[in-house]
Parts: C-alpha cells; sequence; structure tokens
C-alpha cells in the first residue's frame, strides 16, 4: 500500500504524540470536576481534542489513494549549524562574555552558509561586534556582561 | 565553629582575589541589587529608589540587576551564590521567605540558612473591599452575608498562593465560614472585576485596591494595627483581633556576608529610604518606608513566619 | 466647543519645546528598540524610567508614551524585513508583509504600515479624546463568561490564519493552546508540564516561541533553500504605492482602525485580538482570499492600522479608570503614581493639562513618527540588498541579545534554539505557525476565565448562555465556524470529483 499523503500521516503523528504527552501528564496533576477544574483538567481535554484530530489526519493519510504530496525532504546542514550556533552562544555569553560570544556566533552561523569566505566572515563579525557594543552596552546600556567574567567560579 | 568556617572562607577568598582580610569591612564595589522580578514592578522601583541613594552613601557604583523568573525564585537561588562579601544584595518579600518554603516540596534555597536580612525598606497592609453596589458595609456585615448566600460566597485574590489569598482564608477561620477562593492574574483585573460586580469580595494590598476607582469600591477593613485611611476601620477595631497582618519588601545578603558589613549596609539602607525625597516617592506608591536595622528585619520575618506558615498549611495549598 | 477648548490647552501643553523634545526622544527610542527584535517596550521603560524621575511630569509621560507607539512602528519594520516578530501583534503583520518584501515590495508595505498606523493613531486619539469615559464602562460588562465566549470567538477566527488545511490549522491551535498551559497555572499556582525546570514556572517566553517559529525556522529554510534571496534589491522599485495597491489598501486601513480602536479598549486580550480579527476581516471579506498569505497588501494594512489603533485606545482604562489594561501601561502608571498623579477618572478633572497634553501629544507623536520612518523606508529596504550570507548572521545576533535581555537568561535563548527545531519541523509539515501563536497567547486567558465562570456559578454553565453578551460570541463563534469550514469541505468535495 501506497500512503496517499505523507505530510499529513506525519503531522498526525505529531499531533497524536502531543495530545497523548499532554493527556498521561495531565493525569498527573489534580484534574477535578466541572465546578471545581483542577490544573489538570483543561490540558486533559485540550490532548484529548488533539489526539483525536491527529488520530483522523493519519487515517486520512493512509488511506490509499493516488500518492500526493511527497515526504518531507531535509538538509540536516544548516539546521545543524544554525541550531548550534544559537545553542553556543546561550553557553559561552556567561562566561565569555559579550565579545567573544557575538564574534563566536557570527563565524559558526556563517558556516551554513552555500560559500563561506573567512576574510568576509570576520570582517562581518568585527563590525557586528562593534554595533552591538556601542547600540546595548553605551546606547542602551544593558546590563550583559563585556569580557570574561574574572570571578572566581562559583563553588 | 559554623562562624570560624565562615571567617576562614572569608579570608580565604578575599586573599584570593587580593584583599587584607583586615579591609573586608569596606564594601567592594560595584555592588549588586537583585531584583528577582521584571523591571518595572513594585520591587524593581524600590530597588532604584534605593540604588541612587547608596551610591552617594557608600561611595560605590550601584546597579539594580534584574533576574526575573519563576515568581522570584530564580532570581533568589541565583543570589545565594554570589559573593558574599557584601557585594551582594536581594530585594525579597513574604511570598519568597514565608509562602514559598511551605508550598514548595523542593526549594532551591534556604531562607534561613542561605541569606541573612539587612532591612525592611516598607511595609504596607491589606484590606477586604466589595464593589460599591453591594449592601454590606461593615465586617459583621459581611460575615453573615457569606453565612447567608453561601453559593456567591466568593473572595478575589490577585494570585493563587499570594499574601491576600491566605489573608482570605485568614478572615474566613476568623470568622468561622467558608469562602471560595478564586484568584485573579494580579491586581488591575481584580479591581475591574470588583467594580463590574463580577465577583463580591475582593482582598488585596491596600493601595492596590484604593488607587484605581475609589468611588467604585468600598474598603470594609484594613489589616494593620492602626488605621490605614482615617475613616477605615481596622479589624481589631471591628472584633477581629486575630485578623491581622502586613506585607513588606525586606533587603537580604547572602548568608556569610560578615557582620560588620551587613550593620554598615543596613546603616546605609535605612539612611537613604528615610530620606525625604525616597520616603516621599514610597508614600507616594501606597506603602510606609521603614528602613529598619538587621534585627528588626529578622524579627519581622519570624514573626510573620509565626502567622502565616499554620494558616498555609491548613489550607493544603501546594505549588508543585 | 468645550472639546475644542480642551484640545487648544492640550496643545499648548504639547507642543511647547521641551515636551516636543521629550516626545520626539520617546518616539526615536521607540523607534529603535522596536526594529531590534526582541527588545520590547517593557525592558525599555523601565530602564528609562528612572531618568524620567526628574521630568516634569507631563514631560516624562510624553515620552513614555512615545517609546510605547514608537516600539509599536519600529516593531512592524522587523516584521515585514526579517520575519522577525517582536510582539504577538507583529505575528500577523509577518504573514503578507514579508511575502511582499521578497517580491521586492517591503518598501510598500512599509509605507502602508506607517500611513495606516498613523491614520489609526490619529482616529483613535479623537475615540480617546471624545468616547474614552463611555467607552471605559464596556470594560465592567465582561465577565468570566464574555471573556471566554470572546476567547474563542478569537480562536475559532484564528483558522483563517493559515492558508492550508483546516484540520491542521485546527490542530496547531490546539497545540498552541496546550504550550500556553506550560508554566505556574493562574488559578491554582500549581505548576504545570515544566518538568522541574524552574525557567519554566513563569510559561514558555512569547518571545522565545515566535523568534523561534519564526526568525529562526525562516533562515535556516532559506539556507536550505539555496535561494537567492539577494534578488530582493533587483526591484526596490521605490515605496510608493501603486494606484491598485493604494486603493485596496484605504478601505482595509479603515476597517482596522476601527475594530483597533474598539477591541484596543478592552483589558487582556483586547489588543491581542485587534491585528488577527482585523487579518481575519480581510481575508474574509476578499474576493481572492488565496492571495492572502502571498503577500497582499491588505493583510498588512488591515492589522497594522488596528494594531496602533488599539495601542492608542488601550490608553482608555488608564487614564479613565485607572486601571491598566497591559504591562507597558502598568509601568506607565506606576510613573504617574511616582510623580504623585493617582491614574483614574479624576486625572481630567484635576489634572487637564497632563490628560489633554498627553492625548495632543501622542497626535503631535504619531506625525512625528510618520515623518520619521518614510525617510527611514529608503535605509530599511536598502538594508535588504546586503548579501544574506552577512545578513543572518546579524539577524541571530540581534535576536540572540534580544532574548537574554528579556530576562537577563540565558535559558531564553537555548530554548529558543528548541523552538527553531519545533518551527522546522513545523514547516517540513506544512504545519502553519499563526494560529499557534493566536492559541499560545489566549489559551491560559481562556482556561481562567472558563474555570472562574464554573467556580463562580458552582458548576452551572448556563452562565455562558444567559448573558448576552456571552451568548453573542457564542453564536458569532459558530457562524464563523460555519463559515470557515464551509469554503474546505466544498473544496475538498470538488477534488475528489476531479479525481
Amino acid at each position: 500500500m501506497r500512503i496517499g499523503r505523507p505530510q499529513d500521516v506525519l503531522t498526525g503523528v505529531l499531533f497524536l504524540a502531543f495530545g497523548l504527552t499532554a493527556m498521561g501528564l495531565a493525569l498527573g496533576l489534580r484534574i477535578g470536576t466541572a465546578a471545581r477544574m483542577g490544573p489538570g483538567y483543561f490540558p486533559f481535554a485540550l490532548g484529548l481534542l488533539l489526539s483525536a484530530l491527529g488520530a483522523l489526519l493519519v487515517v486520512k493519510g493512509l488511506r490509499s489513494g493516488p500518492p500526493r504530496g511527497e515526504w518531507p525532504a531535509l538538509k540536516v546542514r544548516p539546521l545543524l549549524i544554525i541550531l548550534c550556533s544559537v545553542l553556543l552562544f546561550s553557553r559561552l555569553l556567561i562566561p565569555l562574555g559579550l565579545l567573544l560570544s557575538t564574534a563566536v556566533l557570527v563565524v559558526v552561523a556563517s558556516l551554513a552558509g552555500h560559500e563561506f569566505r573567512l576574510r568576509e566572515t570576520l570582517i562581518n563579525a568585527a563590525a557586528l561586534v562593534a554595533i552591538v557594543v556601542v547600540l546595548f552596552v553605551y546606547l542602551l546600556e544593558f546590563p550583559i556582561p563585556l569580557g570574561p567574567s574574572l570571578r572566581l567560579a562559583s563553588p | 565553629m559554623r562562624r570560624l568556617r565562615v571567617w576562614v572562607l572569608v579570608t580565604l577568598i578575599a586573599g584570593l582575589i587580593g584583599i587584607p582580610p583586615s579591609e573586608a569591612q569596606e564594601i567592594k564595589g560595584p555592588i549588586k541589587i537583585i531584583v528577582p522580578y521584571p523591571a518595572g514592578g513594585g520591587s524593581d522601583v524600590i530597588a532604584r529608589l534605593i540604588a541612587d541613594k547608596l551610591k552617594d552613601a557608600l561611595g560605590q557604583t550601584v546597579i539594580v540587576e534584574n533576574k526575573a523568573g519563576a515568581g522570584g525564585r530564580i532570581g533568589t537561588e541565583y543570589a545565594k551564590s554570589q559573593p558574599a562579601d557584601g557585594s551582594t544584595l536581594l530585594v525579597v518579600n513574604p511570598a519568597l521567605f514565608v509562602v514559598a518554603p511551605v508550598v514548595f516540596s523542593k526549594l532551591n534555597y534556604d531562607p534561613e540558612k542561605d541569606f541573612v536580612p539587612v532591612s525592611v525598606v516598607q511595609t504596607y497592609q491589606f484590606c477586604v473591599s466589595v464593589p460599591v453596589a453591594s449592601p454590606i458595609r461593615n465586617v459583621k456585615e459581611l460575615i453573615e452575608w457569606i453565612r447567608k448566600n453561601p453559593h456567591q460566597a466568593n473572595y478575589g485574590s490577585p494570585a493563587a498562593g499570594s499574601l491576600p489569598h491566605f489573608f482570605g482564608l485568614m478572615i474566613a477561620k476568623a470568622a468561622g465560614v467558608e469562602m471560595v477562593h478564586s484568584s485573579y492574574n494580579g491586581s488591575g483585573p481584580l479591581v475591574t472585576a470588583l467594580i463590574g460586580n463580577q465577583i463580591p469580595i475582593g482582598v488585596d494590598a491596600f493601595d492596590a485596591q484604593t488607587a484605581y476607582h475609589p468611588e467604585k469600591i468600598r474598603i470594609l477593613a484594613t489589616a494593620g494595627t492602626a488605621r490605614k485611611r482615617e475613616d477605615i476601620p481596622t479589624f481589631k477595631e471591628q472584633g477581629f483581633p486575630e485578623i491581622e497582618g502586613v506585607g513588606w519588601n525586606a533587603i537580604v545578603a547572602p548568608a556569610k556576608t560578615p557582620k560588620p558589613v551587613i550593620d554598615k549596609l543596613s546603616a546605609a539602607i535605612a539612611k537613604a529610604v528615610q530620606a525625604p525625597d525616597v520616603a516621599e516617592k514610597i508614600r507616594s506608591l501606597g506603602s510606609e518606608p521603614i528602613g529598619s536595622s538587621a534585627e528588626e528585619a529578622a524579627a519581622l520575618i519570624r514573626k510573620d513566619r509565626e502567622r502565616w506558615v499554620p494558616i498555609i498549611q491548613a489550607s493544603g495549598f501546594k505549588a508543585d | 466647543m468645550e472639546l475644542l477648548s480642551n484640545l487648544a490647552l492640550g496643545f499648548e501643553t504639547a507642543v511647547s519645546p521641551m515636551n516636543l523634545l521629550y516626545c520626539l526622544a520617546g518616539a526615536l527610542i521607540g523607534t529603535l528598540i522596536g526594529v531590534l527584535p526582541g527588545i520590547g517596550p517593557v525592558q525599555t521603560i523601565a530602564i528609562l524610567l528612572p531618568t524620567t524621575f526628574a521630568l516634569p511630569p507631563v514631560s516624562a509621560l510624553i515620552m513614555l508614551a512615545g517609546i510605547y507607539y514608537g516600539a509599536q512602528y519600529g516593531g512592524s519594520t522587523t516584521s515585514i524585513l526579517v520575519n522577525v516578530p517582536g510582539e504577538a501583534s507583529s505575528v500577523v503583520t509577518c504573514l503578507d508583509g514579508h511575502q511582499m518584501a521578497r517580491r521586492g515590495r517591503g518598501g510598500a508595505a512599509l509605507t502602508i504600515a506607517a500611513l495606516g498606523s498613523f491614520f489609526a493613531g490619529c482616529f483613535a486619539t479623537v475615540v480617546l479624546a471624545l468616547l474614552a469615559v463611555p467607552l471605559a464602562e464596556l470594560a465592567f460588562r465582561f465577565g468570566p463568561a464574555e471573556y471566554f465566549s470572546l476567547m474563542l470567538f478569537g480562536l475559532v477566527g484564528s483558522v483563517v490564519l493559515a492558508s492550508g488545511s483546516l484540520l491542521k490549522a485546527v490542530g496547531m491551535i490546539l497545540l498552541g493552546l496546550l504550550l500556553g498551559m506550560i508554566g505556574t497555572d493562574v488559578t491554582s499556582g500549581a505548576h504545570r508540564f515544566t518538568f522541574g525546570v524552574p525557567e519554566l514556572a513563569d510559561g514558555l517566553g512569547f518571545v522565545s516561541l515566535a523568534m523561534g517559529l519564526f526568525g529562526i525556522c525562516d533562515i535556516i529554510s532559506s539556507l536550505e533553500r539555496r535561494e537567492k534571496r539577494d534578488i530582493l534589491r533587483s526591484k526596490l522599485a521605490g515605496f510608493w504605492l501603486s494606484r491598485k495597491e493604494l486603493k485596496d489598501s484605504a478601505p482595509a486601513v479603515l476597517r482596522g482602525t476601527l475594530l483597533g480602536s474598539l477591541l484596543g479598549i478592552l483589558p487582556g486580550g483586547g489588543a491581542i485580538l485587534s491585528s488577527f480579527t482585523a487579518y481575519m476581516v480581510e481575508k474574509k471579506s476578499s474576493r481572492e482570499p488565496e492571495t492572502f498569505g502571498k503577500g497582499n497588501i491588505r493583510g498588512v494594512a488591515g492589522p497594522e492600522s488596528a494594531n496602533n489603533a488599539a495601542a492608542q485606545t488601550s490608553f482608555v482604562p488608564l487614564l479613565t479608570l485607572g486601571i491598566p489594561p497591559n504591562v507597558v501601561l502598568a509601568m506607565m502608571a506606576g510613573a504617574m503614581m511616582i510623580h504623585g498623579i493617582q491614574p483614574g477618572p479624576r486625572v481630567i478633572s484635576n489634572n487637564p493639562a497632563l490628560f489633554w497634553g498627553l492625548i495632543a501629544s501622542m497626535w503631535v507623536g504619531n506625525l512625528m513618527l510618520v515623518l520619521l520612518n518614510l525617510p527611514l523606508i529608503g535605509i530599511w529596504v536598502r538594508l535588504l540588498s546586503v548579501p544574506y550570507r552577512l545578513l543572518y548572521p546579524a539577524i541571530l545576533v540581534f535576536c540572540c541579545i534580544g532574548l537574554y535581555s528579556v530576562n537577563n537568561n540565558t535559558f531564553d535563548i537555548a530554548l529558543t534554539a528548541l523552538c527553531g527545531l519545533f518551527g522546522y519541523v513545523l514547516h517540513k509539515l506544512d504545519c502553519e505557525p499563526a494560529p499557534l501563536i493566536l492559541g499560545f497567547v489566549l489559551g491560559p486567558m481562556m482556561e481562567e476565565n472558563l474555570r472562574r465562570g464554573m467556580l463562580l456559578s458552582r458548576g452551572d454553565p448556563s452562565i455562558f448562555f444567559t448573558r448576552p453578551l456571552a451568548l453573542l460570541f457564542l453564536v458569532l463563534s459558530a457562524a464563523l465556524l460555519v463559515a470557515v469550514a464551509l469554503p474546505g469541505i466544498r473544496q475538498s468535495r470538488r477534488r475528489a470529483f476531479k479525481e
């Protein structure tokens, strides 16, 4: 059997997963009664609706018929690099400060592009660091550490 | 023994950073006042008012750092591990220091062990109010009305697990009646609901109620030992001496901060709070400027624990 | 006539050189922070609040108000140019605005956003001056039942935000509602779905979610497509509107303005609903709804006007009742109190110069903003001519710093990466994120009001049907549901027929 609409099936599976998880977690909370709804009442109902919808999508999508739509194509490189660059920034900002972590973010993120030119990237990084420092630290006076924190690591 | 360890540690840290221990009393700036709430809220305004004055009094840069999240618990936990040399201060309130230890099974800080009080900055009163269209005029009539209308006996508070929430329970307990609690998402929505007669009874900080639309809300009683406003009697005056309590904001420091430093900070904060312009601003926000000593702050926190913990426990309220 | 003399007093106050200067300063700062993704008026006003203590109250408020609506203007710029919405109301602007930018009509989108906002701002200011007091009473009629049905109406309507499958759109709303449940439950104070992470106790941050689903996801999918986004610059083609665009957008601006002026008054969800509702109205009333989401100028003109009108009329509850309807205005209320002014009905009688001065300055501020922003459009559009390989790291940098500044916490940045991944999955599955965002924003309020309503009525659901306003919204929701579902059903039947 060929799957008619793979995207619908996958969406249905996603909805089912979220719905069932929500129901499971909501059962751990107090459900209560209609008059005194506990914190679990509303999420449980939502989870139920979402699961039902997900199941419907799966059934509709699986029904054999002329295939329409394709399995979504994935390209892992830009996805991973962009996400990693953002995660790196969040990890590095506090120990390294704004200057270094901004530079790291720009350089790493630039690797995700189709063409990577080192010189250009470095100039871009330097320019952005300068803009960011002037804008956020001097003009808007946001409390962001500029350089590496010299404080001893907290125990 | 404990003291000794503290001093050894302080000396060690001071030595590492290169300050002779004798100078440990001198507070190394910049001083950080950590506000565990977003910028712009009540605690934040207080911190910024004081920061301005402390700058001059201590001759150090004083910065306010907002570390918001989880109803203040993230900032509080963060503050406990900051340097305990007088350069870290934290703005706290009863929700963090009295209520949270009871209602959270896993709390990442201990108000008694991780912090030492520095000064109470301000106090404010609670009150109970009704829409102006309501027939209820005083606390006695309120209790009677609740007895007669159990199906409508609802009271609103600005948040679940807030002191006004428990203050409502305190009233119900003292009067031997039952009220259903409905929490609103802050004082503004509660007042709107009261004015619109959507909820019959409101419990909140006095100023949160009167600041808004005074002629559409009737305050039945305030909860301090003395009257907050001339024409509104206290609960005590209306025959309920056990209904009493105030809200407060205090400044604390990490527990290992040396006592001489604490005293120095207390004095500076007290002076800042009592400065005429700051006191005036605090009053205009509806609170009483205090500026207490470290000992008075500790006593207030202890007394509040004795007052509220049994009520919170009896309510069965749990946050996690 | 009294109005005229009042307005004269107001303008006298507002156009004093000093107040003009503060108005300009506020508008400039507001535009700047509005353009920076993730940094909103809340943080900026909080930081600037202490510096305004030294100013006279009127000047302080004029400057703060300038920041507030300046940020609204600036926010739409980022949405249109780089598809990063800074707040709930600009999510809608992304849908068609960014598509216009991709087709080389970014200049036109920015122009209609500025002009529409200006018109809406002027109109709403008049509404504020004329009808503030009677309109304020409207808010009191909204009890839990009314709020719940209004939110339901908004949610049903948000299906229209998506242009694809109806079932998926409904699923996205439900998913958004569920994500909105994360955090501390308002009614019981209990933690839900926080997995023991304290940072989640305040809920999933809106900025993290919106930036992940729109901004980050957009960058990833652009890189993936190997798309030459640089073609954007080939057709800068000026920023004036074509005759057809003007004809299309003028009535949309008018409708958006009216809707926004009305909904802005409701505390809480009002301002958020306004831009969503305006979009819904435009799409449903259009003869070619299929062009929405692909760069229809009405999809920018209506919501942008609505959102600016709502920003102005949201002052109604503050100035007439003293009740701040959102966080920004709560801080303005704080600023007023620090200056010894009790916000509330007595402001008009006790401080007429302040009240009317503030209103007049809103008009002046809007004029300044439009004069300031029209020339800037040229610069903004030129920004798009920067090669994309240099532009996207810059977008990431500004997003990340903006995210940090929300709570001074790096957790939000990491969370955004996760939301970006989630957005990418949704994108691959052809699930549009806009309905999810509305569900996310309205979910907690909807649940809170449903539970409060049932609690106060001791479990009697009839309150939702016996109160006229609540019933009205329920009926409207049902009608809308039919209107939304019918074309979809008909279409799929036609498709099935063809096969």
